[in-house]
């Protein structure tokens, strides 16, 4: 059985999208991998204040699902690292799944904010990962559990692309900024 | 100065990101629009007096952010005070928020920093500005209601106010998606006070930087720095540092490639 991890984002509680619509959608995406011989972790944004949504979304679906929100000092952390699979919207999880080198599929939920043409990362990271209008994610979730050469290709391609667009991800950019900033003061 | 093209700067990314401070179906309630100004006019009354000590630095940060300890800044400021730099909080609570326990508590809310601002005159200068947007009868009438621009002129203010107080140099934003970011560079800027702004969102990339003199960028990375020229920073104005959002997670790969690292020469001993 294969591990996924779905890393939501607060698209209620930041006013993007109305909750009706986006519960909904949520429940056509869980439904949709139903069948498959996977655990999938929802794990909830730290402002998201929808848990018991979810967890009536995964009891409706009988999907093999569990919902956490948060958890030790690098429990995201350690849930990407056990998942064969993250899916998510756009954010800076899809920057941490890539670091570990962990195949992504992107969510094209919030159609508004994703069309921005000048919206950083766009081009680039949009050609990195897998990148879904929500309607084929099982169709996407089949092919990287199953084919083992796609998979590899599709982690090849997020490294090259997180070489280009970070300059060190070491746990060291804050020095290099107070470095920076005693610069400027002084 | 600030004027119409300021304000639009101010409120247009926000619209195009479709970033409204308060529920969709609540824009055009003029009641929610005031309760906006009570909700901040709150804030005023419940911060504590700010310090009266010179800061060589100021972090922007909000409420939400913090907690033991400050997200994403925290590490910043505790390694320029063993530098023996002075540096300190400015608080915002976001304006879709009261935090009640965080406004008595912390020290340089930047509401504290109110009373020494002529609010008659804000209060006319967003009379004059607004009502050239009067017509507004779509998604954009929040965003540049009187209510928005009083509040938008009275930080802006506000802000510089408290960086002449403090005789500050630099301002460290972590963002430029929020409105009151926004709000903080420009005022920074205006008082020729420099900016260094690392992003900690990955929605960055839709404000024009090009009437900014005193803006600095630490840069993630070579391809943002291409993308942060494009948008009007100035060469020598980008340093490339890497990013803090992603300081966590570099610190448990490194660790985690340490151990692994550990083991493999064990077994190579053994």
């Amino acid at each position: 059985m294969k591990n996924i991890l779905f890393a939501t984002q607060a698209v209620i509680e930041k006013n993007m999208m109305k909750r009706e619509e986006y519960l909904s959608k949520m429940k056509e995406y869980i439904t949709s991998l139903k069948g498959l011989d996977i655990k999938i972790t929802i794990k909830l944004h730290p402002q998201e204040k929808l848990i018991d949504e979810y967890k009536k979304i995964v009891k409706e679906t009988g999907i093999n699902a569990i919902v956490v929100q948060s958890g030790s000092k690098h429990f995201l952390e350690e849930l990407i690292e056990s998942a064969d699979i993250v899916m998510t919207f756009k954010s800076s999880v899809l920057i941490m799944a890539m670091l570990m080198k962990k195949p992504v599929i992107s969510i094209d939920m919030l159609d508004k904010i994703h069309d921005l043409n000048d919206y950083y990362f766009s081009e680039k990271e949009d050609n990195a990962v897998l990148k879904t209008n929500g309607k084929d994610v099982r169709k996407k979730v089949n092919k990287l559990l199953n084919d083992k050469k796609f998979k590899n290709k599709i982690v090849q391609r997020q490294s090259n692309y997180i070489k280009d667009y970070f300059f060190r991800v070491d746990g060291l950019a804050y020095r290099r900024i107070a470095d920076v900033i005693e610069r400027l003061v002084n | 100065m600030l004027d119409k093209t300021l304000i639009q700067w101010f409120i247009e990314p926000s619209i195009k990101r479709n970033m409204s401070p308060i529920k969709l179906d609540s824009r055009f309630s003029p009641i929610i629009r005031r309760t906006l100004i009570a909700n901040e006019k709150l804030k005023e009354i419940l911060s504590k007096d700010h310090s009266y000590e010179d800061y060589d630095v100021f972090f922007l940060t909000f409420t939400n952010y913090l907690g033991k300890e400050i997200k994403y800044i925290g590490k910043i400021v505790d390694e320029l005070k063993n530098r023996n730099i002075k540096c300190s909080l400015l608080i915002f609570d976001p304006l879709s928020k009261l935090s009640i326990s965080k406004l008595r508590s912390s020290e340089n809310m930047i509401y504290s920093y109110i009373k020494y601002v002529d609010k008659e005159d804000v209060k006319k200068r967003a009379q004059k500005i607004s009502k050239t947007y009067k017509k507004l009868n779509d998604e954009r009438k929040i965003y540049y209601s009187f209510e928005m621009i009083y509040l938008l002129i009275l930080y802006y203010e506000t802000v510089k106010i408290a960086l002449k107080k403090h005789r500050t140099k630099l301002v460290f934003v972590t963002g430029d998606l929020s409105i009151i970011e926004r709000c903080v560079i420009a005022a920074a800027d205006s008082c020729n006070v420099k900016i260094l702004l690392n992003p900690i969102g990955l929605g960055f990339g839709i404000t024009d930087y090009h009437n900014l003199d005193n803006l600095y960028m630490a840069a993630f990375g070579n391809d943002h720095k291409k993308m942060l020229l494009a948008n009007g920073v100035k060469k020598d104005h980008i340093f490339l540092t890497g990013s803090i959002m992603f300081d966590k997670i570099g610190s448990y790969v490194r660790s985690k490639n340490a151990l692994h690292q550990n083991r493999t020469d064990s077994s190579k001993t053994a």
